[in-house]
């Protein structure tokens, strides 16, 4: 069953189909509209371009990372604000992650342990949302 | 002990010792060389001395015998003796006397008087008219001898003390030469000088040089040099440099005397003086039986060659000292980059990788620490490979079960539609072990991490309390569940620790869920925090199903479950423990327990007191 439409966009980040499936089923019988990208090219490219409310945000991606993405996207006046969730299966303190606070995400969070329905109200209080 | 000595120290003391020992044996040689040059050169000058003077003695003999030759052939003395003999009265001797005394004895100063012997032994003229008649030399060894004489030849006495000729023990000797009749050319008698032995002291002294008209006399520069006679009785007979009334008195045993009157050798060398010092002495053996000696001082001989000593006592010290400065700075010039070498290599020995040295030479240390430097670049590389295979393996391996969980999960939440009581209950089996391999994942993942070593130790001062009461929190819903007991008891006033949080965090994390796991509901857990002996000690207890003997020595192995741990959970992964014991022993500490089955556990973590330094790597464990 799904809710009603809640005017929000989100753009998913994720290279593995299974999870951007998951995630993209789970937070559009939410309400949201979902904008889907499989590398953080592709990711950047749309941000820009559609201005999501939040971004959901893998880091180990083909082409180019989440870090690298997040940076880059950091530098464009609208994408210095935009909201960005991190998903990732990395451990907590992995090396890669050691500029992660630079780039200022709302949040990190590490895939395994969180349930779905706990990303998904994290997203709901980062919009505001009830 | 020598073994524990750098290698500055051993490298400078190899320096000195070899300077010490080449020094030391070439001086030996040096010194013995030049004392034996300078021996064989005193020998020399000695003998050569000695010889000179054998020379002048020798001449003046003959002179002395010339004279009595001369005499001995003067016509009016040979008339006249003849007169005085034949008449057999002695009123003739007056004149005679005088022709002597006048136009003999005058001829020569050394002569003091002028006997003429019958050959009775009487005499019958003389210059000092009162000897006249006396018999005294009728056996007189020289008188005898001469007696024997051909015409032109003559003979030397001994020295002895005089008493002729007015004279009171004055040293003398005689030349007497037969006097032969004019016409029948038989022996009439003889004719006797009689000589002092002032000339002879004065040839033997050098006095005679300088009377002679000679400016210096280098045996008078000597300060211990001189030269004298010994008789056949071993008797000095001519003037000793230093002891006044030597003449006729001292008896010289030495060396060189005793060779010439037994078996004519002459005789270089060293001996002991008849002063008792030790002198160098060379002989000349006279036909007659006296020994001609030239001796000086030994220690005035060899005085220079003790300055010669003393000077190449100094230099050695000098040399020596330069050379151990020269050792010192090359034995640095090895142990310094060496010493730098070991630093660093502790340094990478304790992660950091960075570290590199500067190659300043070409030469075998040089090439060593382009070495080392390889070596770092390839433990660099190695190092950031590992990290980068855990930090793949983490993401790779997680991906797979995230999937698994949320879609179980929104299943479970009927997302895709609804589902019945079995369904739900087959989903909840595939959600369990999901989960149990999500944690197998990461305890593995951590294990990884410790062997591979590829962990960061954040160190900054931490409360042990406070990270013992954030896990007790985490467990608060396992403890209500199971209505545990928890007892604290930590020390007052603990002061901070410089250790990393996130690894005391994981130690207190796995015992205190083991705690709580391994006993039955409303048990008790204790924990106690304290400082003891420089250390912090933690220890966590409980009186739950403890750990069966057999069993205990295995309980820190990877994977390793007791059986009845088994029974209590099935999911535990077995790594827990053995990532404490590793997360334990990175932060400098030691673990230990105690258990008996059914009764309880208790764990004792000690950390040091002090804390750990900062270690670089890559990062931390979940």
């Amino acid at each position: 069953m799904e809710n009603k439409p809640l005017n929000k966009t989100l753009l998913i980040v994720e290279d593995d189909s299974s999870l951007l499936l998951a995630l993209s089923d789970r937070f559009a019988d939410e309400g949201f509209k979902i904008i889907q990208a499989k590398n953080g090219e592709e990711g950047l490219e749309l941000a820009i371009k559609r201005h999501p409310d939040l971004i959901l945000l893998d880091i180990i991606m083909p082409k180019m990372d989440g870090i690298t993405m997040l940076k880059k996207m950091r530098e464009d006046a609208w994408g210095k604000h935009a909201p960005v969730i991190i998903l990732t299966n990395l451990s907590v303190d992995d090396k890669v992650l050691n500029d992660i606070s630079k780039t200022e995400p709302s949040y990190y969070l590490v895939k395994t342990d969180w349930n779905i329905e706990a990303v998904v109200k994290k997203v709901k209080d980062r919009l505001g949302i009830l | 002990m020598l073994k524990n000595l750098n290698i500055k120290t051993k490298i400078t003391l190899g320096f000195l010792a070899v300077a010490v020992f080449s020094i030391g044996v070439i001086s030996y040689f040096v010194y013995n060389a030049a004392k034996e040059n300078l021996r064989a050169q005193i020998f020399d000058d000695l003998v050569l001395t000695a010889n000179t003077m054998e020379g002048s003695l020798l001449n003046f003999i003959e002179r002395g015998k010339g004279r009595a030759i001369d005499f001995s052939s003067d016509g009016y003395i040979r008339d006249a003796s003849r007169d005085v003999i034949s008449k057999k009265t002695t009123a003739l001797s007056s004149g005679l006397n005088e022709h002597l005394r006048r136009n003999k004895m005058s001829l020569d100063k050394t002569i003091y008087g002028i006997m003429i012997i019958d050959l009775d032994g009487r005499v019958i003229a003389s210059t000092l008219d009162s000897e006249v008649g006396g018999t005294g030399l009728a056996s007189d060894a020289n008188f005898l001898s001469a007696k024997k004489l051909e015409k032109g030849e003559a003979s030397a006495s001994d020295i002895f003390f005089s008493n002729y000729f007015g004279e009171n023990k004055t040293p003398s000797f005689a030349i007497a030469s037969p006097l032969m009749d004019k016409i029948t050319q038989e022996r009439i008698g003889v004719i006797m000088n009689f000589i002092k032995t002032d000339e002879l002291n004065d040839i033997l002294s050098g006095r005679q040089q300088i009377k002679l008209g000679a400016r210096t006399s280098p045996i008078q520069k000597r300060k211990t040099i001189e030269t004298y006679l010994v008789n056949k009785e071993k008797t000095m007979i001519t003037e000793s440099r230093f002891l006044q009334d030597a003449i006729l008195k001292k008896t010289i045993n030495a060396e060189p005397v005793k060779k010439c009157v037994e078996k004519q050798e002459d005789f270089v060398g060293i001996y002991p003086g008849y002063r008792g010092a030790p002198v160098v002495g060379a002989s000349m053996c006279l036909p007659n039986g006296w020994t001609l000696l030239t001796e000086i001082n030994e220690n005035e001989v060899f005085e220079g060659l003790e300055k010669l000593k003393l000077n190449i006592l100094l230099l050695a010290l000098a040399v020596s000292f330069g050379v151990s400065i020269l050792g010192y700075f090359l034995a640095s010039g090895i142990s310094n980059p060496i010493k730098e070498l070991a630093l660093i290599a502790k340094k990478i020995g304790e992660g950091d990788f960075s570290q590199r040295t500067v190659v300043k030479s070409k030469d075998e240390i040089g090439r060593l620490a382009s070495s080392f430097n390889e070596m770092a670049e390839k433990l660099k590389e190695i190092d950031r490979v590992k990290s980068e295979f855990v930090s793949l393996a983490s993401h790779q391996l997680r991906t797979p079960p995230s999937a698994i969980k949320w879609f179980t999960e929104m299943l479970l939440g009927e997302k895709a539609g609804k589902m019945d009581e079995r369904q739900k209950s087959y989903l909840l089996e595939i959600a369990r072990n999901n989960k149990r391999m999500i944690e197998l994942i990461n305890q593995l993942l951590n294990v990884s991490r410790v062997e591979l070593g590829v962990f960061a130790i954040e160190s900054e001062p931490t409360d042990i309390s406070e990270v013992a009461e954030e896990t007790i929190k985490e467990l608060a819903p396992q403890i209500a569940k199971k209505e545990l007991n928890v007892v604290k008891e930590y020390d007052k006033n603990m002061p901070l620790v410089n250790t990393d949080p996130a690894l005391l965090r994981i130690t207190f994390q796995n015992l205190l869920s083991n705690a709580a796991k391994y006993v039955p509901e409303k048990g008790t857990i204790w924990l106690a925090i304290k400082k003891e002996a420089g250390n912090f000690l933690i220890r966590v207890a409980d009186n739950g199903y403890g750990i069966p003997k057999n069993q205990q020595s295995k309980i820190f192995t990877k994977l390793f479950r007791a059986d009845n741990a088994v029974e209590i959970d099935p999911d535990g992964t077995g790594l827990g423990l053995y990532i404490v014991q590793s997360v334990v022993k990175e932060m400098g500490g030691a673990i230990r327990f105690e258990s008996e089955e059914n009764k309880g556990s208790a764990f004792y973590v000690t950390l040091p007191l002090k804390g750990l330094k900062k270690r670089e790597g890559v990062k931390g464990l979940r």
